[in-house]
């Protein structure tokens, strides 16, 4: 069926490098995927590998080293100021901390209405804009009588959805969602999870789902990447991630996940060792240092992420074509 | 709306200074002082430059409260117009430095890089001279006179400004809803104005407050040596040069532009403090 759908964006070799005081970090490093029309691709991976930053160089809050994004057939890396102003307009995101991610001094209407007043047609029109932004409150589930309120007197969950109401503001195709349910408590969790379905659903949305969390990835998305100091590692649909991981790291991350029930024995794959550092990184696959395993080939040589069939996609040497 | 808030928080911030006595004191003296020097041609018994030789050197008494000078002008009279002048100097020469040093340290602390280092290089040499002697530098160029040191001592201060609010825009650049705002295509002269400047003002008002009080002092400072406001206009700084002679023998000339000075500058510094633990969410409650 993927083979069908319509890639919406493409990813191709992007790289994002930081120069920090001991050299540089390779936050993103050549990772190339795409995303079809109206899937979920959930981007996993623990702190610090790079996920976040993927997703924030795709739409362009951070520049991007190299690689292209291809949009709609257009590289959005090289768009100039006025193409990106109609970018923003297709690109949205969603940020981890609904504390952090609403100004604190502006109403909830005011940061409902603020990618609206960039666009000229709600500049003009007042009631247009209130009736808009009154929309929104409606579609994602926040009472209207807050339309006056001030962040500070919203809960989690209500924080969330006025940060989801903003970005759902321009009609958007394709949204960043990064982390947005980490920063929640479980139940509020699954309500935000089942708004964010319920919208794609109804919108054709079309989302890259960032998180540390795989019981949440897996709840929502169709395809599943895997990322690993800012490569990705592992890509296929949720199904096979799940049933038949084969990057030795995903089947470590899978292992961990707890399991509700009583009395199950668990066969957890307990990693040695720490991540390490994304600063100067040696040659050779990156797990190498930790993989059960490694080899000798896997110290030198850099696996390429590879179809092993079926669109499932490994960076491992050791991984068999099906 | 936008009333509705900005009330609300006028008012938590009012509640958390009412605690703190020695502020509503300041705040109660400044209040009598704006009111007396905006309304100095009414409350007046004299006018400030009426003079009466035949009364000159009057120790106070019931017809000059505060006594009079050599030229027979009333002391009390002088004070209540001196005001006037020492707080329209304070808040117009801040009202400049604050304008263009907020705007000089939004700008350094938002694009950062080389913007960053040439404007603030550039307040680095401004702070390396004495604001004083700064201040005297441009009257002596400009020439005296009410607006001149008022330029002077508003550019003198600059510098402060700039750093205070390059320092506040620097955190609040790295919160997440700055990068919200540019993810909805804002533009970064509406970020910095809507986003970012709102939320740096607690840090500027405490310094206002201060700056204000420093600035009357230069203002005084600068007409006592004869480069602020000339006589025969009532200033403080000029009515205790002009006393300076006298300080022997009436040393009730001195005293009370002194004291009008010393009450203005402590009264500001009282609730300049008081502001900076009320607008600090921490320490309040």
């Amino acid at each position: 069926m993927s083979n069908q759908a319509e890639k919406l964006v493409e990813i191709n070799h992007l790289k994002k490098y930081f120069h920090v005081n001991k050299g540089l970090l390779h936050a993103v490093d050549d990772v190339s995927f795409y995303i079809n029309k109206g899937e979920t691709l959930g981007l996993v991976g623990e702190s610090g590998c790079g996920k976040s930053t993927t997703g924030r160089t795709i739409i362009r809050l951070l520049e991007a080293d190299s690689g292209e994004v291809i949009f709609h057939g257009e590289n959005v890396l090289a768009f100039n100021q006025s193409q990106m102003h109609t970018f923003r307009q297709h690109v949205q995101m969603v940020f981890q901390d609904p504390y952090s991610s609403l100004n604190p001094r502006l109403s909830v209407f005011d940061l409902i209405a603020e990618p609206l007043t960039n666009i000229e047609e709600y500049q003009k029109d007042r009631k247009k804009l209130d009736a808009r932004v009154r929309d929104l409150m409606d579609v994602v589930g926040l009472s209207r009588r807050l339309i006056n309120a001030y962040p500070h007197e919203l809960d989690g969950g209500r924080r969330q959805r006025v940060g989801i109401a903003r970005a759902l503001s321009v009609r958007p195709e394709f949204i960043v969602l990064d982390e947005p349910v980490s920063a929640l408590d479980v139940c509020i969790q699954a309500q935000i999870i089942n708004l964010l379905k319920r919208l794609q659903q109804d919108m054709g949305l079309t989302y890259l789902f960032i998180s540390h969390d795989l019981s949440v990835v897996k709840h929502i998305s169709s395809r599943i990447g895997v990322m690993y100091l800012g490569k990705i590692v592992e890509l296929s649909d949720y199904k096979t991630i799940f049933a038949n991981p084969t990057h030795p790291y995903t089947q470590a991350l899978l292992s961990a996940i707890p399991i509700p029930k009583v009395g199950i024995e668990r066969h957890q794959i307990i990693l040695s060792g720490d991540v390490p550092s994304p600063v100067n990184l040696p040659g050779g696959c990156r797990f190498a240092g930790r993989c059960p395993y490694a080899q000798e080939r896997c110290k030198t040589e850099d696996p390429e992420l590879r179809d092993i069939g079926d669109h499932h996609y490994v960076a491992c040497h050791l991984a068999e074509k099906k | 709306m936008e009333e509705k808030k900005s009330r609300s928080q006028f008012l938590t911030v009012m509640k958390a200074l009412s605690r703190n006595k020695m502020a509503i004191v300041g705040l109660i003296i400044l209040i009598i002082l704006v009111f007396a020097g905006t309304f100095a041609h009414v409350i007046a018994p004299y006018d400030y430059a009426a003079q009466d030789l035949q009364n000159a050197f009057q120790h106070p008494n019931a017809q000059h409260l505060f006594g009079t000078d050599e030229f027979g002008r009333d002391i009390f009279s002088r004070i209540i117009y001196g005001a006037r002048m020492s707080l329209l100097v304070g808040f117009v020469s801040v009202g400049i430095a604050v304008i263009v040093g907020g705007a000089l340290g939004a700008v350094a602390g938002y694009y950062g890089k080389r913007i960053d280092n040439i404007i603030m290089r550039l307040m680095d040499i401004l702070l390396a001279v004495p604001q004083t002697l700064l201040a005297i530098a441009i009257v002596a160029a400009l020439g005296t006179g009410l607006v001149n040191l008022m330029i002077a001592v508003g550019i003198s201060s600059v510098p402060t400004y700039a750093r205070i609010v390059r320092a506040s825009v620097l955190t609040i650049r790295e919160e997440e809803y700055i990068e919200a705002a540019r993810a909805s295509g804002t533009s970064n002269t509406k970020i910095i104005m809507k986003h970012i400047l709102p939320n740096c003002v607690a840090p500027v008002i405490v310094q206002v407050t201060l700056g204000i009080a420093s600035a009357i002092l230069t203002a005084a400072g600068m007409s006592f040596i004869g480069l602020g406001i000339q006589p025969p206009e009532a200033e403080w700084g000029n009515m205790l040069s002009s006393g300076r002679d006298y300080i022997r023998g009436y040393s009730y000339m001195t005293m009370f532009p002194g004291l009008a000075i010393v009450i203005t500058v402590l009264s500001l510094n009282l609730l300049g403090d008081g502001l900076r633990d009320a607008l600090d969410p921490k320490l309040r409650n």
